[in-house]
């Protein structure tokens, strides 16, 4: 993807995130878009670098915005987002929307996991049960995004997924 | 090298970003929190979200409205009948504020000084953390109009926290229960039950009473004592369980905050 256009998906996300999911909280919990954008941009988009710069870069605007400590939220995103690439490339194919589903899942339980650890090393005093009660939420409304998103991109990433599986008449 | 960044372009893009972040965080771990680029950076996604939040929450109240009729409509005469209760308080006040002037002017007369309360700053939040269960959220008003760190912050129900970062026209508040910080209070009931309380890392609050023998309840209402940085007489919340911890000999109470930490959109700086 080029960085352009990541670009204006990410600043769409940040201000979405800043101004309207929080409004609009799901039992107390809403979807983090960066984190989603990030996902399944570096998912989609093999051998690109747009979803981790980009990612890291607004995570970390992110930070200065609300964190006590800066850096906390955009380390956990690149590092979900490294997770995501490892694991697309050792196990799973970007085409797939069970891959898709997958790599949703494992990256937001991973990322919240990531981020209560240096919230702790940052000195905020939170209960880990606190924040696996909210947990499924995240990742239901996280999924949501996500695989909506996710179907989005790969339409534009790979043009007429089923030809190759053709059978031409001879 | 060049060829090699280039061959190797991911690998690169994930080393240089990993750096930029790691350095960030270790500087702003080592400045206890907040970093070079804070103040700027809020400034303008202050300014950007502030008009953007109002439409939000106009839009929710809208929509609040639609589907909670009936339920708008009782809160609407319960906050009617409790404004006539309030408008026969005030007339009892300036009854009482002709007392406290002459009082006042009899300590003038005898020099006595007394610490003046000062004043108080309403703001909009201008966005709020909804991503992860720590509550903190930022408003739009900040140094310009005389707030500073540790300035408190309350709303129409009680107590909401403390300002933690200010920058021109914004500062960040973190609520009493997700604050570090230590609370003291006094029961409503019986001012002479004091305690501490502190977030319980859940979004609630926990604490216990100086005296073991105190006769707290569950439903007690706690105020803020005066005691650190929060003036007295602030509404914190309601005691929900009260127990006895044999280990440490204390009377263990967990709290209900007053406010709703998600719900608030305004708030008043006591400056």
């Amino acid at each position: 993807m080029k960085y352009r256009w990541a670009l204006l998906i990410f600043i769409a996300a940040f201000f979405l995130q800043v101004c309207v999911t929080g409004g609009f909280a799901v039992f107390g919990a809403s979807p983090n878009l960066i984190l989603c954008a990030s996902v399944i941009t570096a998912f989609s988009y093999q051998d690109d670098t747009a979803g981790i710069v980009l990612g890291g870069l607004f995570a970390l605007v992110y930070d200065f915005a609300f964190s006590q400590t800066a850096g906390v939220t955009a380390l956990a995103v690149v590092l979900s987002v490294l997770l995501c690439i490892v694991i697309r490339n050792t196990f799973l194919n970007s085409e797939s929307s069970l891959s898709a589903a997958i790599v949703s899942v494992v990256s937001v339980v991973f990322y919240y996991n990531i981020y209560w650890i240096l919230l702790r090393i940052s000195g905020v005093n939170t209960a880990y049960t606190a924040m696996l009660e909210k947990l499924p939420m995240y990742i239901i409304l996280n999924f949501i995004v996500m695989f909506i998103t996710y179907q989005i991109m790969i339409s534009r990433v790979v043009k007429h997924k089923t030809d190759r599986y053709r059978r031409w008449a001879d | 090298m060049r060829k090699w960044i280039r061959r190797h372009k991911v690998i690169t893009s994930v080393i240089s970003i990993l750096l930029v972040i790691v350095t960030v965080f270790g500087i702003s771990l080592a400045k206890d929190g907040g970093f070079i680029l804070d103040k700027a950076t809020n400034g303008v996604v202050t300014s950007g979200s502030t008009a953007v939040t109002e439409q939000v929450t106009g839009f929710k109240g809208f929509i609040r409205g639609v589907f909670n009729y009936r339920n708008v409509l009782a809160e609407n005469e319960a906050l009617r009948k409790e404004n006539e209760e309030l408008k026969l308080q005030v007339s009892d006040n300036e009854l009482s504020q002709r007392q406290l002037s002459e009082l006042r002017d009899l300590s003038k007369a005898l020099n006595y000084s007394a610490a003046e309360r000062g004043g108080i700053v309403s703001a909009d939040i201008a966005s709020f953390d909804g991503t992860t269960w720590i509550n903190s959220f930022t408003i739009n008003r900040g140094a310009d109009d005389g707030i500073k760190v540790d300035n408190v912050v309350i709303c129409g129900e009680g107590l909401v926290g403390r300002v933690t970062e200010t920058g021109g026209n914004w500062a960040k508040v973190v609520s009493v229960a997700d604050d570090n910080n230590n609370t003291s209070f006094y029961v409503s009931r019986n001012s002479g039950i004091l305690g501490m309380l502190s977030g319980d890392g859940r979004g609630g609050l926990t604490g216990y009473v100086f005296n073991a023998q105190a006769g707290i309840i569950e439903g007690d209402v706690l105020k803020t004592s005066g005691m650190g940085i929060y003036p007295a007489g602030i509404s914190i919340g309601t005691v929900s369980a009260v127990e006895y911890n044999s280990d440490t000999q204390l009377k263990v109470i967990t709290v209900e905050p007053e406010v709703d930490f998600r719900g608030i959109t305004k708030v008043m700086v006591i400056i």
